[in-house]
């Protein structure tokens, strides 16, 4: 694993699986996915919309909705205070996922208005969450906590706008607030899923800066979910890349961006065009991503594979995971010389 | 580039306000200004990339340009051969000689193709419109155009629903070449799409553009796509044009410190970790109550006394570059780095 | 493991059955890649069971009220002298000696019991009659123009009565009078709402499409309409109707009354899908293409939300269906002779019939039923109108 100082793992994800069964058939929308995310690190997980990175990050939450949804194997381990839970064991409605849930893990997501709800006030579901997980003694002080949430996350003039209803805040300012809530109970984690998707690129620059900044002053972890490869590689220390419900690789920022061993991966450097570096002309992946209900039995990427070797990549079983670089894998034939 | 090509589309003053209303006699309390004064030329093969941030009025201008909405004001003045047409001044009849030349293609491939209809109909649907050509031509033509975006004939009967995003932004594009324009408005044609396929829509869109000489209004918020298809580049702000000028120039040598700060904003590939970008603070104002002076004063951090009164004027700093900033000439603001 | 050749021939068959079922599950895909909307919806409406039986019964239903003349034995106005309030014919599938044989009933005879007054209807053993099938009849027309001279069933002695639900006060057949009553009660839900449907797509789409000051008047016009109660506006214009007016001109007073209220409905529903429409790519991509007014509305925005229509449809047809029921039962709807629903029950109203004759009851179980029906079938079309979401 990239960290191999285990004490400092906060999550492992061991081999999730997380399926839809549906009456026409069952998609796979997460089929074998391992992460790690450490204290204090940020992980970035990348993909095109069906990748299954969000069920993924539902998963860890157990806010899949079941049915369908079900995690059919693999384990969610939780590393807190020396113990280890697994989240896949618990029941979604069960108390300990309720206390795992914003405590020890907090969330945000793309769309913040459907987060809130448009009747109460911006304070008082901020200060609703800080009662249910009992940080506070009594109302007036969790308000206090809140208006402190609300001026770390900058928004300004806390003291009147905790008063305010969602609909009188911006996309970035509701971002913002979203943020205060996630972490009203300081977690370890801070799972982000596409969290500047809608917003502006002015906008998304103020979340991105706010959301580093209260990692280096809180210490938490982050598992930043996005389609946007830039904005991973400007804020990731470690990197997975998903296809089709598979972890087609992961290690290092660096690694991943200087030397991208799966051929996806490559593929998707060489079809996103750049801002600020040289203008190359893009090539890009060639096909269309299969349908997840009826996914290939060799490696998903194989169809639209450029090193596509027949024979050897549309064998029916999965592909195995290779260790190619120090802490950097990669689930491909190309890189698994002893068992080819 | 060759700076002696011919315009097709010049703009010339345009505006576009939308009344709010209120009451039950519709009183009109005031204008949101989407597209406020606009002036541009796109010259023959071209690509012009406009960029600006959500709700800056740039699909807007866009679809007036078109004549989708009636507008409020200014010219939009097309080039057909030596003829020039006023778009707005033309009759709904003598339209179809402006829509035989002006096509459009969306953002959303989920929402602009006609699920109703198979995708023959949607492609051939300008033809039928606009009465061009016999049944057996039309789609003779709609077989043609699917080869060239990189579909089979055999999708023609085929229903858009059984497409991808990708398959179906590429029949909405042989939507728009149906009719042979000269000039197309993109708007956002990549924004809906995934990583892999923008890049696969955009080369179409440029081969395209080679094989039938056209032109392009390229419409983005995404500065990484509109520096890679645009020749030249127009940042838009709250319905105002504020810097215009050639790629390399706008991106390397950015004259208005909105630009200078749109483009440090965007995430960069090639660098990691944390960089000193510029954060612009706050919201861009409302555009129906827009700040005296210049409209980027508000969250300009060059800001003087001058720019929250006076509007500045859209002037030529230097050959063909552009740019609405009292302090355009005292700046020196940061661009790529080469 | 070693196989023996039985364990390959089922495993031959087997595999050949998982290909069979894979390429078939193909062609389905396939096939639905050419599926136009309105198969889409088909085939999500098929998968709703419920809706799909109580389509069938409704066209059964339909098909039985058209074609009345050759499914009821008898015809609306048809009396049995001294059969007044009978109660039904039973019918025995076993002969006095013991053996089965077809169905058939026994004569009735009439007593009158001295003591509470009442009539006393007995079986006359002696007497029985088989029930044939296409039995001749004295000829009539079906449908008013095509010459018949057999129905469905019956007896062969047309004298003798055959009341498979009981005979009214006047001695009629309640069982043909209420496949009678049908033509009427159901085929004013479709004049109501086909009216209602005129009325609410033009005013809704004029008020959606066009907006302004059109637009305000429709809506306000709109909210006094349903802000006044159903019951008494209907009771007030029917009141209003000449009393010496036909059945055809009632029928279609009443479909106009009933549809008054109810094109509102449908007027703001379409006014709302306009409203959003009319700003969504593919309208204004029709635009650019240059397209008329006219084809955008009825060639790309009226399409789009057609299901849903349907749907509205569908779901105000019980509506009208229980309104003129209620309009005859109160006497202010269909006149007699003609006979609805409504009219049946009205002849049911006092608590003699209750307690005595709950046979004419029986017409109450056919609005009950129908309106269940038409509401399974507009659910189920409700779920099938969006093929989109529901597939993913």
């Amino acid at each position: 694993m990239p960290k191999d100082n285990t004490t400092d793992l906060i999550l492992e994800i061991k081999n999730l699986k997380t399926h839809f069964i549906l009456n026409a058939g069952t998609i796979r929308a997460v089929d074998g996915v391992d992460l790690t995310i450490s204290r204090g690190k940020t992980l970035g997980v990348i993909g095109e919309s069906g990748c299954g990175k969000s069920v993924t990050a539902h998963s860890i939450l157990r806010l899949i909705p079941s049915p369908p949804g079900e995690i059919v194997d693999g384990e969610i381990l939780l590393h807190r205070d020396g113990e280890v839970i697994d989240i896949a064991k618990l029941k979604p409605t069960e108390e300990a996922m309720r206390n795992i849930r914003g405590d020890d893990i907090g969330m945000i997501f793309q769309e913040p208005m459907t987060s809130f709800g448009p009747l109460h006030t911006i304070g008082d579901q901020i200060t609703e969450t800080i009662l249910i997980h009992k940080k506070a003694a009594d109302k007036s002080e969790a308000k206090s906590q809140a208006v402190d949430l609300l001026r770390q996350v900058g928004i300004p003039n806390p003291e009147q706008r905790v008063d305010g209803y969602p609909h009188e805040f911006s996309g970035g300012m509701r971002q913002r607030a979203m943020i205060a809530m996630a972490l009203c109970c300081s977690p370890m984690l801070l799972i982000a899923d596409e969290p500047t998707t809608s917003l502006d690129v002015t906008i998304e620059a103020q979340i991105l800066e706010l959301l580093a900044d209260l990692q280096a002053q809180t210490g938490m972890a982050i598992m930043l979910i996005s389609h946007n490869l830039a904005i991973v590689s400007e804020m990731a220390d470690d990197i997975a890349v998903m296809y089709l419900g598979k972890r087609v690789e992961f290690g290092t920022t660096d690694a991943i961006f200087d030397n991208p061993l799966h051929p996806y991966t490559q593929g998707l450097w060489r079809s996103i065009p750049s801002v600020d570096g040289p203008l190359e002309k893009l090539v890009p992946i060639p096909g269309v991503v299969p349908s997840p209900r009826d996914l290939p039995s060799g490696c998903v990427f194989a169809s639209r594979c450029s090193e596509f070797m027949p024979g050897i990549c549309d064998q029916p079983k999965p592909v195995p995971i290779v260790e190619a670089d120090p802490d950097h894998f990669v689930a491909c034939y190309l890189y698994d010389n002893e068992q080819v | 580039m060759n700076k002696n090509s011919k315009p097709i589309l010049e703009v010339r003053d345009l505006r576009q306000f939308f009344p709010i209303q209120e009451g039950f006699l519709r009183r009109t309390i005031g204008y949101v200004k989407a597209v406020n004064g606009i002036s541009l030329t796109i010259n023959e093969g071209e690509t012009l990339g406009l960029v600006g941030e959500s709700g800056c009025g740039k699909s807007t201008l866009g679809c007036t340009i078109l004549r989708l909405y009636e507008p409020t004001g200014g010219e939009v003045i097309l080039h057909d051969g030596d003829e020039q047409l006023s778009v707005f001044e033309l009759s709904h009849h003598e339209m179809r000689q402006v829509r035989a030349n002006m096509q459009m293609i969306f953002q959303d491939p989920f929402a602009s193709l006609n699920e109703r209809m198979t995708v023959l109909d949607n492609v051939i649907e300008p033809l039928v419109c606009n009465d061009i050509g016999t049944n057996q031509e039309r789609e003779a033509k709609a077989e043609n155009l699917l080869m060239q975006v990189g579909l089979q004939k055999e999708h023609l009967r085929r229903y858009p629903h059984s497409f991808s995003g990708g398959q179906r932004q590429r029949i909405g594009i042989a939507r728009a070449l149906s009719i042979e324009p000269k000039f197309i408005v993109a708007d956002e044609p990549v924004f809906a799409l995934d990583v892999s396929v923008q890049a696969q829509i955009l080369n179409l869109m440029q081969e395209l553009q080679a094989e039938f000489g056209l032109s392009y209004l390229f419409i983005s918020h995404d500065m990484a796509v509109i520096r890679y298809v645009s020749d030249r580049i127009a940042v838009m702000y709250v319905g105002e044009l504020v810097e215009y000028a050639e790629r390399d120039e706008l991106l390397h040598h950015p004259a208005h410190p909105y630009t200078e700060a749109l483009h440090s904003a965007v995430p960069r590939l090639t660098q990691r970790g944390r960089r000193n970008r510029i954060i612009l603070e706050g919201t861009p104002p409302d555009p129906s109550d827009l700040p005296p002076g210049c409209v980027f004063q508000t969250r300009c951090r060059y800001a003087e006394a001058k720019c929250k009164e006076e509007v500045p004027e859209l002037r030529e700093i230097s050959d063909g570059h552009f740019v609405a900033c009292h302090l355009a000439e005292e700046l020196n603001l940061v661009g790529i780095q080469s | 493991m070693n196989q023996t050749p039985i364990h390959a021939f089922f495993s031959r068959i087997a595999s050949g059955y998982i290909r069979w079922r894979e390429t078939r599950a193909k062609r389905l895909q396939e096939s639905l890649y050419y599926a136009s909307q309105r198969k889409l919806v088909w085939h999500a409406f098929n998968r709703h069971k419920l809706a799909r039986i109580s389509l069938v019964f409704l066209a059964i239903l339909y098909f039985v009220s058209v074609f009345a003349d050759f499914f009821a034995p008898f015809g609306p106005l048809k009396r049995f002298k001294d059969f007044n309030d009978a109660p039904p014919t039973s019918i025995h599938l076993i002969k006095a000696d013991g053996r089965l044989s077809r169905p058939h009933i026994y004569e009735t005879k009439r007593e009158l019991n001295t003591d509470t007054f009442k009539y006393r209807y007995s079986e006359d053993r002696s007497k029985p009659h088989s029930i044939r099938f296409i039995v001749r009849t004295e000829p009539y027309k079906l449908l008013g123009f095509i010459p018949m001279q057999h129905k469905l069933f019956g007896l062969e002695n047309r004298q003798v009565p055959l009341l498979l639900f009981g005979s009214d006060r006047l001695g009629r057949d309640v069982f043909s009078r209420i496949l009678f009553a049908g033509r009427i009660s159901l085929f004013i839900g479709f004049g109501g709402v086909l009216v209602a449907f005129i009325l609410g797509s033009i005013l809704g789409g004029i008020s959606g499409y066009y907006g302004g000051v059109v637009d305000e008047a429709i809506q306000r016009v709109i909210e006094v309409l349903i802000s006044v109660p159903d019951i008494p506006i209907w009771i007030a214009l029917s009141a209003a109707l000449p009393r010496d007016w036909g059945t055809i001109n009632i029928y279609f007073a009443i479909t106009l009354i009933l549809s008054v209220r109810g094109w509102t409905g449908l007027a703001r529903v379409v006014r709302g899908r306009i409203i959003s429409l009319r700003e969504e790519e593919f309208a204004l991509a029709a635009k650019a293409a240059g397209a008329s007014d006219r084809r955008i509305i009825f060639k790309h925005l009226l399409p789009a939300f057609s299901s849903y229509l349907i749907v509205h449809m569908t779901l105000a047809i019980p509506g009208m269906i229980l309104g003129e029921t209620a309009l005859s039962f109160l006497g202010l709807g269909i006149r007699p002779p003609a006979v609805s629903w409504g009219t049946l029950l009205q002849e049911a109203q006092d608590v003699n019939v209750l307690a005595n004759f709950p046979w004419m009851l029986i017409p109450a179980l056919f609005v009950v039923g129908a309106i269940l029906m038409f509401n399974f079938v507009g659910d189920g079309l409700r779920d099938a109108a969006d093929p989109y979401s529901s597939s993913r």
